[in-house]
């Protein structure tokens, strides 16, 4: 179908452009990471603490990171007058949406691994149940952080104050996506929690379809002249 | 029950003030559009 | 919308109130095993619910704008939100007076509370947005947006209570079997619903009254500068 086409040539002119400058997946991995650190000097946790607090830490460390990427996703289209291209070319708006959400979570899924990697060597967490459980969890969450953070990022980019409404207005939105992924996290490592790792799943998965659905309708608004 | 009393106490004061300033405002409006209307009369 | 002058709903209002507050005082029964400080449910209930449909307003009007184009429709939905924000403001605070006496702490991160809060910033973000953009007409899109996607998450706000076990206190009102309410004070906590539904359409109405006034000087201006 052209619709699928338009949007796979959008993802690709993302990647490439990020292929050839890395600059915004370096920024998102060096600040993750340091976050990591700077959460290890802060708190001085014997291992017990470091157990529970871990969750909680690395989806935070997970969170920023995207917020780094999600503030240049539209940003660079308007810098570089790529916006204008976009909205001329027969490209439908919602295309765009999904083709942004797909390169956007993407990106921030491959700087999570790399966090992840760094986090479980500093706070040496184990997984009681198997990787790929995690790993779901990091790509439903990634998928519902995204799905909002796309269509925030492409209004902060049309605002006076840009990078800095975003946070603004994503973090409390994203607020259920946090708490799910981080109780889900903890059941992983062993905790008990009020609801199976299924249910928190299922959440994760109704909100991701929810807003995701909920932004395709609503983004065309925000390049409304 | 003193909770019970600062609860109802606020509860007035925040809704009082607000309303207070709405008011407020709108007055001003007003002023400015009378001004103005009188302005446009006095040019014709 | 029929022209009722907003003084009118003024006092409407203010007679309400007035009315509620007898009720929730003196015609309302002790509460058996909290005592007088359950008595601020009635108004602390009321607000919270009147807040939400605030946003429903603001979630309606602002789905209106984005069909017609019309910035009347974008007036009311800010202002809705406005009247939201406060009345949420009023349902925080009083929450946590009610919670110290009771439960013996200002705040717990239980389900519903967690949700009220974020409610309340989704609403503070969705006013301070508004803040940073220049253009009347973008301003309306970009907050139209926003305030549709903010209140589809009060109704996982809404859900979460019903689907998780919290620390608040279980369904009262609709909760089916279990919950229980005097029959004086469903009527009590009936009315101050309408009693701050009806200030909710006072200030309403005072604000889209301004609204109006602002766009009046806009075109005496604009009229001028043609002469």
């Amino acid at each position: 179908m052209i619709y699928i086409s338009q949007i796979v040539s959008v993802i690709r002119k993302d990647i490439i452009a990020e292929l050839r400058t890395k600059s915004t997946i370096g920024a998102m991995l060096l600040f993750g990471l340091t976050i990591v650190v700077v959460f290890s000097f802060s708190f001085n946790l014997d291992l017990q603490e470091q157990k529970n607090l871990a969750p909680g830490l690395l989806w935070t460390a997970f969170i920023f990171s995207a917020i780094l990427g999600l503030n240049y996703s539209f940003s660079s289209e308007y810098e570089n007058g790529c916006m204008q291209g976009l909205l001329l070319s027969p490209i439908p708006r919602s295309a765009i949406y999904i083709a942004k959400l797909i390169s956007n979570s993407i990106f921030i899924l491959f700087s999570e691994l790399v966090i992840l990697g760094f986090f479980v060597w500093l706070f040496d967490v184990r997984f009681t149940m198997n990787w790929h459980w995690f790993v779901l969890l990091m790509v439903l969450g990634t998928i519902g952080f995204s799905a909002t953070g796309t269509i925030f990022s492409a209004i902060s980019a049309e605002t006076r104050m840009k990078v800095f409404i975003l946070p603004l207005l994503q973090l409390p939105m994203t607020i259920p996506v946090m708490i799910a992924a981080v109780e889900a996290t903890s059941i992983l490592l062993g905790k008990e929690t009020k609801f199976t790792f299924d249910a928190w799943s299922t959440m994760l998965l109704v909100y991701d379809v929810i807003f995701i659905t909920l932004s395709v309708m609503l983004f065309e608004y925000i390049l409304e002249e | 029950m003193n909770y019970l009393y600062a609860a109802y106490t606020v509860i007035w004061l925040v809704l009082f003030i607000y309303m207070y300033s709405l008011n407020k405002k709108q007055g001003e409006l007003k002023k400015e559009i009378d001004h103005l209307k009188q302005k446009i009369a006095e040019r014709s | 919308m029929p022209r009722i002058s907003s003084n009118v709903l003024l006092i409407i209002a203010a007679v309400l109130m007035l009315i509620a507050i007898y009720m929730v005082f003196i015609y309302a029964p002790t509460e058996r095993t909290m005592g007088d400080i359950q008595r601020i449910f009635y108004f602390h209930v009321s607000s919270a619910w009147v807040g939400f449909f605030a946003f429903g307003v603001t979630f309606f009007y602002s789905a209106a704008f984005l069909k017609k184009k019309d910035l009347k429709w974008d007036n009311i939905a800010v202002s809705s939100a406005e009247i939201g924000l406060l009345f949420t403001t009023i349902t925080l605070i009083t929450g946590s007076l009610w919670a110290r006496p009771v439960w013996g702490i200002w705040w717990t991160w239980d389900a519903r509370l967690t949700s009220t809060l974020v409610l309340w910033l989704i609403y503070l973000s969705y006013l301070m947005l508004r803040n940073y953009i220049e253009s009347e007409t973008k301003r309306a899109y970009l907050s139209s947006v926003v305030g549709i996607i903010g209140f589809t998450n009060v109704f996982l706000v809404y859900f979460s209570i019903r689907w998780w076990r919290t620390q608040h206190p279980a369904p009262v009102i609709a909760g089916g079997s279990g919950s229980g309410l005097a029959p004086e004070m469903q009527l009590t906590f009936g009315f101050c619903l309408v009693a701050f539904t009806a200030l909710y359409v006072y200030i309403l109405s005072k604000k889209v009254e301004i609204g109006r006034a602002g766009w009046e000087i806009e075109d005496i201006y604009r009229t001028l500068d043609d002469k």
